[in-house]
């Protein structure tokens, strides 16, 4: 697919018009999402719709699928045109970082992995203050990625813990509802069964500790070496150097200086196989070869200290080299990073690194990465080893090579390179790691064009044990392929050593049942398995002495071992040997709380009850045109727009109460509609349940004096025409009173304005801070959510209802003023002027409906964000004229395109019975402003004979229809899908805008 | 030192701001009136009321959040139109302090010449962060 899309990689299309992306999309999809559209409009999408899309798949208790419809693009949390049902009976927990291993365990001692190859127990981890970064496992690519820590749950728990043993001998212990990421998928610890396969990486690295700030490198420190350097401050190019050093926080540095983890893997590698050189002693260059995978690695590091790397080189390259085996002559393709940056290059040379030609510079390991803490020392070592030490690699089946590193030198800095290598070799020391001395390799000491170099060979020892923690413990940094081995053969040498170990218990159980007085037919027939054959066994009993046994024969090869990785970052499936059970009762870490209540009410995606309206008239474009501009006008004055206005509806706040608990009735009670409005209206005008003692003083100060206005952005008052060749369905247009040729309709597009808003800002900060009380983790904060039938998620549906009730309440009054405007122009009484509504619907919302899950009637609480309700016309809800025709959908397109009328069909079912809102934006608010002026565009639209009352300008241009996908694919797509049926494209002639 | 930007990228349907300031007195004043420069433009408000707001929070994020909210409320439950934020911010006893007054008018449609209307102030890629030249912060606006 799209090259430059990665992120399209895992999408399938499933339909037509369906796309789906499945649950290994992201780690945590409970459910796989579904995307309705086109070619034309996949290729739209941005990254973020995907992103947010999958985030909601994750939440508690989704149904199904997360949806998205045709008009999607992003929005906060939810993408707009999403689609999510909650299960309030089912529904798991939530537990993003719930991946294999290493990661989101929870018990207390459970090692946590961080960023820069660091680790911390989950206990240790609450102590940290900083923001810290993990590692996970990437669905997406396979790959190890690294997130941000966002919220750290401890709870006090006593009940059964699951101590989890693999055959490779790792142990997790997790509580019953933890999920592990298995080849089935997640499964929770308590449905966990033996020979399940989990995903582990065998990279632990070094226990984090808080560095010290100490000062590592200072200004004067960096002016000598700029002296010894004998760089002038010509040009003021010495004050540069130094601003961009201070600049980029490189200046001073500190053993706490966030830039030093870099700079200390970066100079590994340089000491390996980077060099820096000054041209003619002033500028100066940084060089990095390596293969390309992990030169993306080292410019992403580069970029974090502030260097833009623009290009990776690439060069065939030919090498002559003459060694006691003959002359070897060959050419290979190079690729590197070469970077002109004086002040970084000196900054290195500050640090310790040498410049120009290695071979022949006399260095040590800088003292101050001697005294370095632990972690620091790893990450240098493991650059330089990524650059120098040999890859993991066996010389038969099963067994390892020593890891050698060869370093070449100058004959006459021999003892220098000696003391170099004996530095390495002391901070492995540190970590635990055995090394041998250094040996000089006589026969690979060779004459080169540059003169003649000595080769000095260390060794770290081939035995599994020190491999093991070489692997688990340093490894390889800059170094994808040798990284990968590393992990890989770590958990392989583990599973070597498991092998081992049973092999001699059963050694050992044979000698004792031998003694006791078994026969050695018995004791082999008991006792035989494929790793411990009759052979074996026999052996076991009669040698004199025990001796601790070998490994299988019939162990795997170490390359078919290989076959279980996952992904190119050494994650490897390793089975499950040992499911135990024991009591616990202290605090868990990261745990999820299995509540009965696991049905989420996602705030945000339902902040403002926004929707449309569609008013008829029975007056036709003919009677209309020639007052346009008079009728435009007025309702710009009659219908308040833009920011900070006020309504003309003045109520205290007695009354303002009473709308938002009775919504439309309220309104045609006093005076502002008319009785049978309430019938075409959803759910009569009413969402029942609202409680204004769950909304905030904040809000109703905020709304109290907003009834009847617009609101600005993308809301609006359409004057628009029906043409007899724009109705697709002449039936269904008629049961709706659009009859005439060029019949006049009216749109209204707005919603509960500040008020709405200030409901969803209360209760989204209320949801933040209650989230790790009922054990939720969100992948955005956006995304804030309580369970539904938890006290909170009660209060906050009872407040959204108050807000709907409002958006409605709000359009009624704006449609009195409709007719009122219109009463005034044509001098006719508005029920003459046959000015019903056609219907009223939101497109934010969530509801109550129930639905056939698996067979079974349930009650699910379904999100609509920027998508609306479509039921066909058998659902029990439609009434009346729905019955026949199918819930109607008002569609808003730009002021350019027009809209559509809709109806919804029995097939909606797929997608909870909806569809989508409008065409769905392509292009940002900024970008058009810049491509579009206001009024221009107003004076374009005037020739398209359509006449343009906007409060502001440039709120106008943002509007503008290239801004917008093209409605009418976004329409047919959902047709296609059967999901609803076009009954009439209307196109605009008047709009009124904030 | 630029005081905000609209910046690319981060959200089609409603703007995305990059605010910067020495410090965090500058950085509070530059977010106040940056969200105010989608809503209104500032040269057509007068100086006629006045407002104080005090707020206190346990960081930096929470309290510039909650005061860039309580400039959108005074935008919808009094219709006011800012004009110019004078900010102190105090650290006592682990907490911000906040005491800012502002300073502006009541809409006048005749006089002010009104932009779009800020709907609230969202979490989308919210950050603050001090940076090597003072403070920087992302706000992304609903509008």
């Amino acid at each position: 697919m799209n090259k430059e899309k990665p992120f399209l990689k895992k999408l399938k299309q499933v339909g037509k018009v369906i796309w789906e992306l499945p649950k290994d999309y992201k780690e945590g999809m409970l459910v796989p999402g579904r995307i309705y559209a086109t070619q034309t409009i996949i290729d739209q999408l941005e990254e973020t719709v995907f992103n947010q899309l999958t985030n909601v798949a994750t939440l508690p208790g989704i149904v199904n699928y997360s949806f998205c419809m045709p008009d999607a693009h992003s929005g906060y949390g939810f993408p707009i045109g999403g689609v999510a049902a909650f299960d309030p009976e089912q529904g798991g927990v939530i537990s993003p970082g719930g991946v294999g291993f290493d990661i989101g365990c929870i018990h207390p001692k459970t090692k946590v992995n961080l960023e820069y190859g660091t680790w911390l127990s989950a206990e240790e981890l609450e102590h940290i203050n900083q923001d810290l970064n993990l590692p996970l496992f990437d669905h997406k690519t396979a790959n190890k990625k690294e997130v941000e820590l966002l919220v750290h749950i401890k709870s006090k728990k006593n009940d059964k813990i699951y101590e989890i043993k693999t055959e490779s001998g790792r142990i997790l212990k997790i509580t019953k509802e933890h999920p592990i990421l298995t080849k089935e998928g997640y499964i929770k610890a308590e449905n966990l069964k033996e020979t399940d396969e989990v995903l582990v990486h065998s990279f632990k690295g070094t226990k984090y500790e808080i560095p010290s700030s100490e000062i590592i490198l200072t200004r004067e420190m960096v002016e000598k070496t700029l002296d010894q350097l004998e760089k002038t401050n010509k040009g003021s190019s010495r004050s540069q150097i130094i601003q961009f050093l201070e600049k980029n926080n490189l200046l001073e540095l500190r053993y706490d200086s966030p830039q030093i983890p870099v700079l200390l893997k970066l100079m590994g590698f340089i000491l390996g196989d980077g060099v820096i050189t000054f041209v003619n002693k002033k500028e100066g260059y940084l060089h990095f070869y390596a293969k390309k995978e992990d030169l993306i690695d080292i410019k992403k590091d580069l970029e974090k200290i502030g260097i833009k790397i623009s290009k990776i080189h690439e060069r065939l390259r030919h090498h002559n080299i003459k060694t006691r085996y003959g002359v070897s002559d060959f050419d290979f393709e190079e690729f590197r990073i070469v970077k002109k940056c004086t002040a970084l290059s000196a900054l290195f040379v500050a640090l310790g690194v040498p410049y120009g030609r290695k071979t022949d510079k006399k260095y040590r390991v800088p003292k101050w990465v001697m005294k370095a803490p632990k972690w620091h020392k790893r990450l240098f070592l493991a650059a330089f080893f990524g650059a120098e030490l040999a890859k993991p690699k066996t010389f038969d089946s099963s067994n390892f090579y020593d890891l050698q590193l060869n370093m070449n030198k100058s004959i006459n800095l021999k003892e220098n390179a000696i003391d170099f290598l004996n530095d390495i070799r002391l901070l492995l020391y540190d970590l635990g790691i055995k090394s041998r001395e250094p040996v000089n390799v006589e026969g690979n000491n060779y004459e080169g064009k540059l003169g003649n170099t000595v080769s000095l060979r260390f060794l770290i020892p081939g035995n599994p044990n020190n491999l093991i923690k070489f692997f688990e413990e340093v490894g390889y940094e800059y170094n994808k392929e040798k990284r990968k081995l590393a992990s890989i053969a770590a958990n392989y040498l583990k599973l070597k050593q498991e092998n081992i170990k049973n092999r001699w218990e059963i050694r050992k159980l044979a000698k004792k049942l031998y003694d006791s007085g078994k026969s050695p037919l018995e004791i082999v027939h008991e006792l035989k398995t494929e790793h411990t054959g009759e052979h074996f066994i026999r052996h076991s009993i009669y040698d004199r002495q025990l001796l601790l046994p070998r490994t299988s024969l019939k162990f795997e090869s170490f390359k078919k071992y290989q076959e279980r990785t996952c992904g190119n970052d050494g994650f490897v499936w390793d089975e499950i040997k040992e499911i135990k059970k024991e009591d616990y009762n202290g605090y868990v870490y990261d745990l999820t709380i299995n509540d009965e209540n696991q049905n989420f009410l996602a705030n945000n995606m339902i902040v403002h009850n926004c929707g449309m309206r569609l008013i008829r008239t029975n007056l036709t474009l003919e009677e209309v045109q020639p007052k346009l501009k008079e009728l435009v006008d007025l309702l710009f004055q009659m219908v308040p727009a833009g920011v900070g206005r006020k309504g003309f509806v003045k109520i205290n706040r007695e009354e303002f109460i009473k709308v938002i608990t009775q919504g439309v009735k309220w309104c045609v009670d006093n005076g502002y509609g008319w009785k049978e409005d309430l019938g075409h209206i959803e759910e009569d005008g009413c969402i029942k349940g609202g409680d204004p003692k769950k909304v905030s003083d904040k809000a109703i100060s905020r709304g109290i004096d907003q009834l009847g206005t617009l609101g600005s952005g993308n809301h609006y008052l359409e004057i628009q025409v029906a043409k007899k060749t724009n109705i697709f369905q002449p039936e269904l247009a008629k049961k709706f009173g659009i009859t005439k040729e060029n019949q006049i309709l009216i749109m209204v597009h707005c919603g509960s304005r500040g008020f709405g808003h200030q409901i969803g800002t209360d209760y989204l900060k209320q949801f933040l801070e209650i989230m790790p009380k009922y054990g939720i983790k969100i992948l955005d904060q956006e995304l804030a959510c309580a369970p539904l039938k938890s006290p909170e998620g009660q209060d906050y549906y009872k407040a959204m209802a108050c807000g709907a009730n409002l958006a409605m309440a709000n359009r009624q009054v704006i449609t009195h003023q409709i007719r009122e405007a219109f009463r005034q122009v044509f001098k006719k009484d508005p029920k003459d002027l046959d000015m019903e509504i056609i219907y009223d619907i939101s497109h934010n919302v969530a509801k109550l409906e129930s639905w056939n899950v698996s067979n079974q009637e349930k009650e699910l609480i379904v999100h609509r964000k920027g998508s609306t309700r479509c039921f066909g016309p058998s659902r029990k809800e439609m009434e009346g004229l729905y019955k026949e025709t199918g819930q109607p959908v008002i569609v808003g397109g730009s002021m350019e395109t027009g809209s559509y009328l809709l109806v919804g069909a029995d097939e909606s079912e797929q997608t909870w019975g909806s569809t989508m809102h409008g065409s769905g934006r392509t292009m940002s608010r900024t970008q058009a402003r810049k491509l579009v002026r206001g009024d221009k565009l107003i004076k374009d639209m005037e020739k398209k004979g359509i006449y343009v009352r906007a409060v502001s300008m440039s709120g106008l241009s943002e509007e503008a229809g290239l801004a917008y996908k093209n409605i009418h694919e976004v329409v047919d797509t959902m047709e296609i899908a059967g999901i609803s049926k076009k009954v009439v494209s209307l196109i605009p002639i008047g709009n009124v805008k904030g | 030192m630029k005081k905000f930007e609209l910046v690319e990228g981060i959200t089609d349907a409603d703007y995305a701001f990059k605010i910067y300031g020495k410090n965090l007195e500058e950085l509070f004043t530059n977010a106040g009136m940056a969200i105010f420069s989608v809503m209104v433009d500032p040269k057509s408000v007068s100086k006629i009321i006045e407002k104080e707001i005090k707020l206190e929070n346990n960081t930096v994020e929470k309290l510039l959040f909650e005061f860039l909210e309580e400039l959108v409320f005074l935008k919808d439950a009094e219709s006011f139109m800012l004009k110019e934020i004078k900010v102190k911010i105090n650290e006592f006893d682990g907490k911000f302090l906040l005491n800012a007054k502002i300073f502006g008018e009541e809409l006048n449609m005749e006089k002010h010449k009104i932009i779009t209307d800020v709907k609230s102030v969202t979490y989308h890629n919210y950050k603050v962060e001090k940076t090597s030249k003072g403070w920087e912060a992302t706000v992304v606006v609903d509008v």
